[in-house]
Parts: structure tokens; C-alpha cells; sequence
């Protein structure tokens, strides 16, 4: 577990909203692509597969915290005892709901 | 989910939601029953939904396909059907295909089936001397064929920690999470 | 969406949901397509013998023997959701003892994307032609037809007959010579 949660893993909350966004949309995208392609060519296999390409897309785009979704921190209000790593601090209170 | 997380919920339940809880799981479990004792009122079958368990059909149908059967009475059994039978002495059912039939005036049937993978006939499958299937050894006619759901209840099947693993997951996650 | 296994979660289940939608768009777009095509079929050589069956109650019966030719074009059939067609010929025919009777003489499995256009000559059955007791011998009215089941990627599992039969009789006197 302690090697769990020193990976970070948490996003600001419009970071959560945009990586759900854009999961969504590139896995529609990528299904209905597939839909026409595999149907011009009469290959549902092909349609499948295409789908899983978004599906990895998708995964490796809106999964891993990129620096992308955590722009826009919580300024939380100052610990009432300074510690010296105020950052980790922050990311510990952002897990929980 | 974090497994804190998880007791944190419990913890603030009270008397109230911990009941609404257990009463939502009840719904769930009595709802998927409610559904397979209706399934099979619609279909006339047993058993109108099975796990392909063998190769002996390939390449139709491999293991881990979803086979959705129906047994009208009415509808009879031809030849080329694909059929689920019973036979004494097998605990699971077996998936053929029908090679040969006979149909007496008085509507008695009697008839043979070959799994399309297997090279002879299913006389050495069934009890010893019996020589053709009849209506009432057939579970069901297959209808619909989707492939590879099937493949978690054979994972389940051979490996029994694996199903109570989930099982108990999934128990505990419906009993204990909040909405 | 507030932790890894969440966002992992949350896209398994979406992109799941989407192809559970993709592949009914699929069953959809090839339920009400009509499967029918020509076949042409003819018996070559036909007699008829009166053997002990031991493969199932040793007594004598009727065994036919023939070599047909067989003629079709089946590429048309095959669709984005078609992964296999089991073609199988059949002879049906009444026999006094038995109202109908359905023996498959001959089958044939074709994949998708294999060669689908059939020109068989003098083709020896596949299986015996066992009737269930005397009938064959003299049988004036023997029916071939040509049926295929279409298993598909995903969706219904029709058994469809060909157009086109063929009508045969069977000779009126046992062959005793061995062939």
C-alpha cells in the first residue's frame, strides 16, 4: 500500500473532468470509425479492433496523472503546523472525498 | 477503492441505510433469479442459456460461447439443428449436432447426433445401449450464439477460488457501498 | 474519477458498453437479410444393399449408396456477420414403417474467406445412408436438399435450405456384388 500511494495519482477536479471527456470521446470516436470501416469492408474483426486501439489510446491518455490535469491545484488553506513538504500534504487530503 | 475507505463507509452507516443495504443486495440476487425462472418460461427450456464446455464443435463454436436455447414442443427437431441433450450418467450437457432422425406416424422421434469437430457419431457418448436420442433427453434447440462471455463462468468453473473470491468481492462491495 | 483504478474502471466499463452497442448494430444490420440461393444437385450411381448394421442393432438393414454431383455459389452469403457456414446435404423420404426420415449424407464446413464456390462431380457420401429397417429398397420418391446453418460473429443461428432439389428412386433389387 505505501508503494501505491507514493505514486501520484490523484488529479485536480477539472483535470478528473477533462480526462473523463476525453475518454469518452475518443472511445465513441474510435468505435464508430470502426463501425464504418469495418462495415465497408465487411469485417466486424477489424471494427473490434479498432475499438481496442481507442480503448489503449484512451487509457494511456486520461489514466496516468499527466501534468496536463493537474493545473489547477486547491489552494487548501495553510496547515495550522508548517511541515516541510507542503506538497504531499495536499495530495493526502485530495484523496479523500 | 481503498480498503480504509471501504470500513469508513461502514462506519457511518446507521441502523437505517446498513437495512437498505442488505434489502438492495436481496433485490439484486431475487431480480437475476426472477430473470433466469422467467427465461425459462419464455424459452420452454431447463436451461435457456449455456457455456459451450468443449471443442467438440469447432470451429462454430469454442469454449467459452453463450448458446441461448429454446425447447418448444411444438417446433420439431430436424435435421442439422444444433441441439443441447442429457445423457445418464453425465452431469453436463452436450452440445451436437443432429445427423439422423426418424419420425414414427405417431410422432415418436428417435434421433442421432455428431459434434462437428468429432469424427464419428455420438453412439459412444450416450449410455451404454442406447442407440438414438429422443425428445425427451433434448434441454434445448440452439437459437443464439455470442461468443466468448461464457468464458468467465468456465475460469470460475476450474478455478473454485477464483469464484468464491469474486463472489465475495462483489457481495461485499453491494453490502457495504454507499451511493 | 478520483483515482487510478477508477479512471481504469471507468473506461473498461465504457469502452465494454460501447462494444456490447457495436456488435448489436452488427446482429442488427444482418437480421432480416434473406439467405436463399441455388444449388443444383444430381444422383449419379445409386443402389441399395441389405447388410447387418452393427453399429446399432445388428439387425439387417437397408444401406443405400451413392455419388452425387453438387453445384453452388455460397460467396454471396457471407457477410460481416457470418463466420461459418455448415453446409450439409440431405435425404428425406418416407418409409412405411417411419413418417419421415432425415439422413445427412454429406457435410461441409466453410469458414469465411475460404473458397465458397462448389463444383463437386461423382462425389462419394460423407456418412452411411442407414435406413432405420427396410425402406430404401424399391423406395420410389428419395428427396435431396441442400441446407446450411449460418454461424454467425454474433446473433441468430438460422438453418436455411437451398433452392433446388433432387428427386431419386432407389432400384427395386438388392446388390449382392461388393462394390
Amino acid at each position: 500500500m505505501d508503494f501505491f500511494n507514493s505514486i501520484p495519482t490523484h488529479m485536480d477536479f477539472e483535470g478528473q473532468a477533462r480526462a473523463e471527456k476525453l475518454s469518452r470521446i475518443i472511445i465513441t470516436l474510435f468505435g464508430a470509425v470502426g463501425l464504418i470501416w469495418g462495415y465497408i469492408i465487411q469485417q466486424f474483426s477489424q471494427t473490434v479492433y479498432i475499438l481496442g486501439a481507442g480503448f489503449v489510446l484512451a487509457a494511456l491518455l486520461t489514466i496516468p496523472p499527466w501534468p496536463l490535469y493537474r493545473r489547477k491545484p486547491l489552494s487548501w488553506q495553510p496547515a495550522p503546523k508548517v511541515t516541510e513538504n507542503p506538497h504531499k500534504e495536499t495530495a493526502k487530503k485530495g484523496k479523500k472525498k | 477503492m481503498d480498503v480504509a475507505n471501504l470500513f469508513d463507509d461502514v462506519k457511518r452507516m446507521n441502523k437505517r441505510q446498513f437495512i437498505y443495504q442488505v434489502l438492495s443486495f436481496g433485490m439484486i440476487v431475487s431480480s437475476a433469479l426472477m430473470i433466469w425462472k422467467g427465461l425459462m418460461v419464455v424459452t420452454g427450456s431447463e436451461s435457456p442459456i449455456v457455456v459451450v464446455l468443449s471443442g467438440s464443435m469447432e470451429p462454430a463454436f469454442h469454449r467459452g460461447d453463450l448458446l441461448f436455447l429454446t425447447n418448444y414442443p411444438e417446433e420439431p427437431v430436424r435435421v442439422g439443428e444444433i441441439v443441447v441433450f442429457k445423457v445418464e450418467g453425465r452431469d453436463i450437457p452436450i452440445v451436437h449436432r443432429v445427423l439422423k432422425l426418424h419420425e414414427k406416424r405417431n410422432g415418436t422421434v428417435k434421433f442421432l447426433t455428431k459434434g462437428d469437430n468429432n469424427s464419428v457419431d455420438d453412439r459412444g457418448l450416450y449410455a451404454p445401449g442406447q442407440l438414438w436420442l429422443t425428445k425427451d433427453d433434448v434441454v434445448g434447440r440452439a437459437r443464439g450464439f455470442l461468443p466468448y462471455v461464457g468464458m468467465v463462468t468456465i475460469l470460475m468453473n476450474e478455478y473454485p477460488k477464483f469464484k468464491y473470491a469474486v463472489l465475495a468481492c462483489l457481495g461485499l462491495y453491494v453490502l457495504v457501498h454507499r451511493e | 474519477m478520483h483515482s487510478f483504478l477508477q479512471r481504469g474502471n471507468s473506461i473498461l466499463a465504457y469502452a465494454l458498453s460501447v462494444l456490447a452497442c457495436l456488435t448489436f448494430i452488427c446482429f442488427a444490420s444482418t437480421l432480416f437479410l434473406n439467405y436463399v440461393t441455388d444449388a443444383k444437385m444430381n444422383t449419379v450411381k445409386v443402389v441399395v444393399k441389405n447388410v447387418p448394421d452393427y453399429s446399432a442393432s445388428r439387425e439387417k438393414n437397408d444401406l443405400g449408396f451413392l455419388t452425387f454431383d453438387l453445384q453452388t455459389n455460397l460467396t454471396d452469403l457471407f457477410n460481416w456477420n457470418v463466420k461459418q457456414l455448415f453446409l450439409y446435404l440431405t435425404a428425406e423420404y418416407i418409409t412405411p414403417s417411419n413418417e419421415l426420415n432425415q439422413v445427412v449424407l454429406w457435410d461441409k464446413i466453410i469458414l469465411r474467406g475460404e473458397n465458397a464456390v462448389l463444383d463437386f462431380k461423382n462425389m462419394n457420401t460423407k456418412y452411411y445412408f442407414w435406413d432405420d429397417g427396410n425402406g430404401l429398397k424399391a423406395n420410389k420418391n428419395i428427396t435431396l436438399t441442400l441446407s446450411y446453418n449460418i454461424i454467425p460473429n454474433a446473433g441468430l443461428l438460422p438453418n436455411i435450405f437451398a433452392s433446388g432439389s433432387h428427386s431419386f428412386k432407389f432400384p427395386v433389387e438388392y446388390t449382392t456384388t461388393r462394390m
